[in-house]
Order: C-alpha cells, then sequence, then structure tokens
C-alpha cells in the first residue's frame, strides 16, 4: 500500500474533521478565487470599456471625472467645448492629419437614470468595444438616415409647412418637426433589461444626469429606439445613444437657449461634452500623436486624456490597492484554516500515536511516518483548494446573472485571472489559481510539521504499552 | 538462529534515575522453534520482545537473528530488518481501525520497499480462515476474527520470527485455542520461529520449550514495571 493510500485512509477514517477541515480550507480560497476573478474583471472591464480610441478631449478640468464622465457615465459632465472645436478633428480640420475617427458625445440627459448621450452612428461603425469587438445590435439597427436606408427603410414624404397668418392672434401649436431619422435611440442591454424598452417604442429623455421623478421629461418629440445593442460587458449596456442631431433638438440643448424647429441646429448652437478620438496607426502619423496631445493640453480650452493610463492610475491607485486588501484577508482566512488542519491533526495525533506505533512495529521509519502525516495535510489542502476553486468560480457562474443585472459587469466565473512568470527564456501567462497550486502545497507543509514532527518523535515502545 | 547475548536495558525516570529492566546474559532460539515465555507481570517481557525486534535499542549486549547483529544497526535500518524478517502479534491486535482486513495485511507489506503483493494477502487471509471477511473493518470483525488478520499481517512478509505478546489474553476462551492453533500451524508450516508470550499455564503447557523470564533475566522479579 502506497503512503498515499495511508494517507488517505488516514483521513477517511477521520471523516467529519476532515471534512470541516476541507470546507473551512475551501471557502478562504474560494474567497481567494473570488477575489481574484472580480479583480481580473474589474481590470478587463474596466480596459474594454476604454477601448477603440486613444485619447478623449474635452474641457479643461479633471482628466479623471473626464474619463469617469464619459466612459462609465460617472459624475457631473465637465463643461462643454464649442462645436467649432470639435470640428477641428474633422476631416479639412486643423488637428485632422493624426485623427482617423473622432465621435463626439453629448451629454445631460437620462432616461429611469441611463444616461443619454448624443452621438454620431460612428460610434457604433467605426469605434470598437473593446480589442478586436465591434458592436453587435441583438436587435434593429443603428440610428440616423445611413443606417435606416441600409436597412430598407425610405424616407418619409415631406408634410407641408404649417404657417400662421399675419393677422392670426391664436398661439401656434407647441409642434416641433423634427427631420426624419433625428429622434432615433440605440439602447444598451442594461438599459433594455431595466426599463423593459424594446426596439420601435419611444421614450423621453429628461433633464439632467440621474432619474428625478420632480423633473419634467422634454417636452419634445418622442424618441424613438431603433436598435439594441448587444451586450459588450461595458458601461455602454447602461447608456441609451441617440442621434446627435435630435439630441441638439431637444429642449434646452441649443447653446443660444430656446426651441430650434425645422432643421438641424446651427454649428453655432451646438456644444460636444467630449470627443473620442482615435489616431491613425499608420507609422507616418505615429509620431504626430503625441505632438497633438500636447498642443492639446497646452492650451487654456481643452485637455485630451488617455483613458487608459488614467484607468490604470485609477486600479493602481485606488481599486488595486483594496483589492489588494482583500486578497490579503482571503490569504489570512486560509492561513487560519490552514492552523485549523494543524489543530485538526494534531487533535488526533493521541489517538493516532498508537497507529504510529503500529505502522514502526511494522517496519515504518520515522521519515515514512512523518511523510505520511505530511501528505495527509497536502491531501486534505489540495482537497480544500480543489472544492475552493470549484466555489470560486461556481458562486460567480451562480450569481453572474444578478451581478450583470445590477452592475452591467459580466463577472462570469470562468474568467481566470493570470500573471505572468518571467523565464530566462521569455514570459509564461499562467492561470494565477496556477500559482495558488504551490502556495497551497507550502502551506500543508507548514501546518503539517507540527503534526509530522509529533508522528516522528512517537515512542513506539510507550505507544504500544499504553495500547495493550 | 536469534541470538540474545548480554542484553542489559533500562528505562530513564522522571526523576533522572536509571530503572533497570533487563539483564539478560544468554537467550536463544533455533530455527523453526516454538517457545512459550512466561513470567509475572512486569517482568520484562514486552520490553524484551522490543529489544529483539529492534523497537527498542538495548544500552549494551547484542541480538543477532539469522547472523544479523541488529543492534548495531542503526535506527532506520532496523526498522528495515524488521519489517522483512520479523512479525509482530500483539495483545490487542492493534489492527488499524480505517483500513478493511485485506489493508490492513497490505499495509504490513508496504514498508519493504516493494510492491505489496495482493493475491499473497489475499491467501493469508484465506489461510486464516478470513476469505469472507477481506473488506470488513476491525470494527465488523469478532475479536477472534480480528486477532486473525493480526496473525496475517504479521506473516505477510514471510518473517524468519514471528514474536507474539499475549495474543490470547483479549480472546474469549473459546476463541482462544482456535487462534494458538492457527498461530502455531502457521509457523510450523512456514518454518517461522515462534517466541510467544504468555501468561496463560494452558497455553504455556501446549510448548515444548517453556522460558521462565525470571530464570533468563538477572534482574528476574526485582523489576516493577516497564
Amino acid at each position: 500500500m502506497s503512503l498515499w493510500g495511508i494517507a488517505v485512509r488516514s483521513i477517511r477514517q477521520r471523516g467529519v474533521a476532515s471534512l470541516l477541515t476541507i470546507i473551512s480550507m475551501s471557502l478562504g480560497v474560494a474567497l481567494i478565487v473570488a477575489v481574484l476573478i472580480v479583480y481580473g474583471v474589474i481590470q478587463e472591464s474596466f480596459r474594454n470599456a476604454a477601448s477603440g480610441y486613444n485619447f478623449i478631449v474635452g474641457k479643461k478640468g479633471s482628466p479623471l471625472e473626464l474619463v469617469l464622465n464619459t466612459v462609465y457615465f460617472q459624475g457631473r459632465p465637465n463643461e462643454p467645448l464649442p462645436w467649432s472645436y470639435y470640428k477641428t478633428f474633422l476631416p479639412g480640420g486643423s488637428r485632422s492629419d493624426a485623427p482617423e475617427v473622432a465621435v463626439p458625445y453629448c451629454l445631460g440627459d437620462n432616461y429611469e437614470g441611463h444616461r443619454v448621450v448624443g452621438t454620431t452612428p460612428e460610434l457604433f461603425t467605426a469605434v470598437e468595444y473593446a480589442q478586436g469587438k465591434k458592436y453587435q445590435f441583438a436587435a434593429g439597427r443603428n440610428f440616423g438616415q445611413a443606417a435606416a436606408l441600409a436597412a430598407g427603410e425610405k424616407l418619409p414624404e415631406k408634410k407641408p409647412t404649417q404657417v400662421q397668418a399675419d393677422d392670426d392672434d391664436t398661439p401656434m401649436p407647441h409642434v416641433h418637426s423634427t427631420p426624419p431619422f433625428f429622434n432615433e435611440a440605440v439602447i444598451g442591454s442594461q438599459v433594455a433589461r431595466h426599463t423593459g424598452l424594446k426596439v420601435g417604442e419611444s421614450f423621453k429623455p429628461a433633464h439632467g444626469l440621474d432619474a428625478d421623478p420632480t423633473l419634467p421629461p422634454h417636452e419634445h418629440d418622442p424618441v424613438k429606439i431603433v436598435g439594441l445593442l448587444a451586450p459588450t460587458g461595458t458601461p455602454n449596456d447602461r447608456a441609451i445613444f441617440m442621434n446627435i442631431e435630435g439630441f441638439y433638438l431637444l429642449d434646452g440643448h441649443s447653446k443660444s437657449g430656446g426651441h430650434h424647429h425645422g432643421g438641424p441646429l446651427p454649428e453655432e448652437d451646438r456644444e460636444v461634452t467630449a470627443v473620442l478620438v482615435r489616431t491613425k496607426s499608420d507609422e507616418e502619423f505615429a509620431p504626430m500623436v503625441p505632438l497633438l496631445v500636447k498642443e492639446l493640453n497646452e492650451g487654456n480650452e481643452a485637455q485630451a486624456v488617455a483613458p487608459r493610463a488614467e484607468i490604470s492610475r485609477l486600479i493602481d491607485n485606488i481599486i488595486g490597492p483594496i483589492l489588494m486588501l482583500l486578497l490579503a484577508v482571503a490569504c489570512l482566512i486560509v492561513f487560519v484554516a490552514g492552523l485549523g488542519v494543524v489543530v485538526s491533526i494534531y487533535n488526533s495525533m493521541n489517538e493516532r500515536r498508537r497507529e504510529i506505533a503500529v505502522m514502526r512495529s511494522l517496519g515504518a521509519g520515522r521519515s515514512t511516518v512523518l511523510a505520511v502525516v505530511l501528505l495527509e495535510s497536502l491531501l486534505l489542502a489540495l482537497a480544500g483548494g480543489l472544492l475552493g476553486f470549484v466555489i470560486g468560480h461556481g458562486l460567480p457562474i451562480l450569481a453572474g446573472p444578478a451581478l450583470l443585472d445590477y452592475t452591467g459587469v459580466d463577472v462570469g466565473g470562468l474568467n481566470f485571472p493570470t500573471t505572468e512568470i518571467r523565464l530566462a527564456h521569455g514570459v509564461l501567462i499562467v492561470p494565477l489559481e496556477v500559482v495558488l497550486l504551490p502556495g497551497l502545497v507550502l502551506l500543508s507543509a507548514v501546518v503539517g510539521f507540527f503534526p509530522a514532527l509529533a508522528a516522528y518523535r512517537t515512542d513506539v515502545s510507550r505507544a504500544l504499552a499504553s495500547s495493550n | 538462529m536469534l541470538s540474545v547475548e548480554n542484553v542489559v536495558k533500562s528505562f530513564r525516570l522522571p526523576d533522572g534515575s536509571r530503572l533497570p529492566i533487563l539483564n539478560v546474559p544468554h537467550f536463544a532460539a533455533s530455527e523453526a522453534e516454538q517457545l512459550a515465555l512466561v513470567g509475572q507481570s512486569g517482568s520484562g517481557k514486552t520490553t524484551l520482545l522490543h529489544v529483539i525486534a529492534g523497537i527498542t535499542r538495548p544500552d549494551a549486549g547484542r541480538v543477532s537473528l539469522n547472523g544479523t547483529d541488529i543492534t548495531s544497526l542503526a535506527e532506520a535500518g532496523r526498522d528495515r530488518f524488521r519489517a522483512r524478517h520479523i512479525g509482530y502479534v500483539f495483545q490487542t491486535f492493534n489492527l488499524l481501525p480505517g483500513f478493511t482486513a485485506l489493508e490492513n495485511v497490505l499495509l504490513g507489506m508496504s514498508f519493504i520497499g516493494v510492491r505489496p503483493d495482493h493475491q499473497r494477502a489475499r491467501l493469508l487471509l484465506e489461510r486464516v480462515g478470513l476469505a469472507g471477511r477481506l473488506h470488513h473493518k476491525p470494527s465488523m470483525l469478532s475479536v477472534g476474527e480480528q486477532q486473525r488478520t493480526a496473525v496475517a499481517r504479521a506473516l505477510a512478509n514471510r518473517p524468519k520470527l514471528l514474536l507474539a505478546d499475549e495474543p490470547t489474553a483479549s480472546i474469549d476462551a473459546r476463541h482462544q485455542q482456535q487462534v494458538l492453533d492457527l498461530i502455531r500451524k502457521t509457523c510450523r508450516e512456514d518454518g517461522v520461529t515462534l517466541i510467544l508470550v504468555t501468561h496463560s499455564r494452558e497455553v504455556a503447557e501446549q510448548f515444548d520449550r517453556v522460558e521462565r523470564l525470571e530464570s533468563i533475566n538477572r534482574l528476574g522479579v526485582e523489576t516493577e514495571t516497564v
């Protein structure tokens, strides 16, 4: 019979104590795995959220605030920039050499707490939401005339303009004629889930950033939902994207105030909260990017912020330490569970002294009985680790839909956070759980050492005499 | 075959003094011989068995089995030697409770450095009348069956010497003779030297050679406890 077999039978013999030890160990490991998953998911989610563009241009102010309100729809948006500033990034503009895509963002409205973003259709056609991942429509289409025509829709016939006679004193009814396809929106998957809105239905956005029942909705044409985005696992799932042309025509969105009727808002009345800029990747233009960023930041009007750098700073300085703290607590729990293994095995040593003496009398050496006890400790730790691994991944799988619904973050459960191990000939990327394994082995060796030492030192004659 | 020469053994007491247990000038047993060792409680019978088995090292003297000086071996060497050449049967059987009868016999084969022979373990258990009890744990066996399992375990590695420390003392009268017959018969068939410690006159009288420990141990009955 192998030493493993002897260790396994010894564990089975103390079934309840062994099970409790395994469970306490597994809970600690599950916590570590869960923290690692959350850490990995948060990192990925944060980084993915700012994919598809190099930098964000906004009004001078806090760079982090600009990133948070543009990418994550958190906090108050910065003051807006004039449309003319945005136009400098477009073809023919003074800053048009380096940018490949420049997408405007207008913020300030919400629907039932979901931010309404005025933007252009390019957001979904020219920008990826994550590395190599293009936006997909779960239903419907992109907003705007081009997408509508591509979908086979026809331009509506023009209605005759209502003209008021000069001598007619009765007030004109409050009716606005919005150009076709202006008042269209695409909603994120979480918005559809929370609000129940469907493609083909309409809604009226409200002023402000959060749902406030005391504020009246815009008294304007309702906005029609023409598309539902497939889930992206980014904050965009929680937002409503509206044709910027229609957005400008909502109440109070004209710089000069008042209503504008009958066509697109004139450029001098337009403002943008931010501009998402993706620069050309060609070598020819690459050197121009830092120059462009420098030039933008040197002025007093705007700032250019690399969102990934800001997010990395945020993760490294705030979220990272919090998660490290959680990880430390989880490690402490595993250590305490490890002490449980010590207590469990050590408590059993009295009754086991006889068994050890019997094994010794059958010819087992001191090192053999030491190895058996260490193997027991190792098996308990590994069984606890395996169970912890299953629980650590299983819970996020079970809780995934609820978490996705609540946070918009797809925690999954099959996310395997990885770490880099530097080798002589390169870098090996391995799941963090693989790194946990030697940790568990080391822990089992440490906690198993004292009972093993007691086994090693067992006085065979005395133990056999006491058993007779 | 077995030779015990000038063996002295004492134990240290908590106050630092030493309690002498054994002083055996000479004791021997030949190959396949069966002898009963009798003596009063505390006369050092078990200690002598432990010294012969190499479990305890004597303070002085020499124990040799088939020409191998056990006392000169280091502890690990004595462990290996014991595993290969000496079987041990205890009064309280000392089967491991978490192991089945078969596993207890296999355990006896686990420390000689070769893969345990399952076939031999089964045959041994069949030989002691436990063919239908291979997968029963000790708690499911009668005391007689437990001791028979212990006998099978002690013979697992084809030992040259079997040390039996009051093997029938914990068994009811009905099964005592069965177990004793089993031990003697299997030792005879396998050519194993048997030293059986007993308190029982009835048991001792069945052996051709009976040694009183008091007669071979110069310390006689003066010793109190082990």
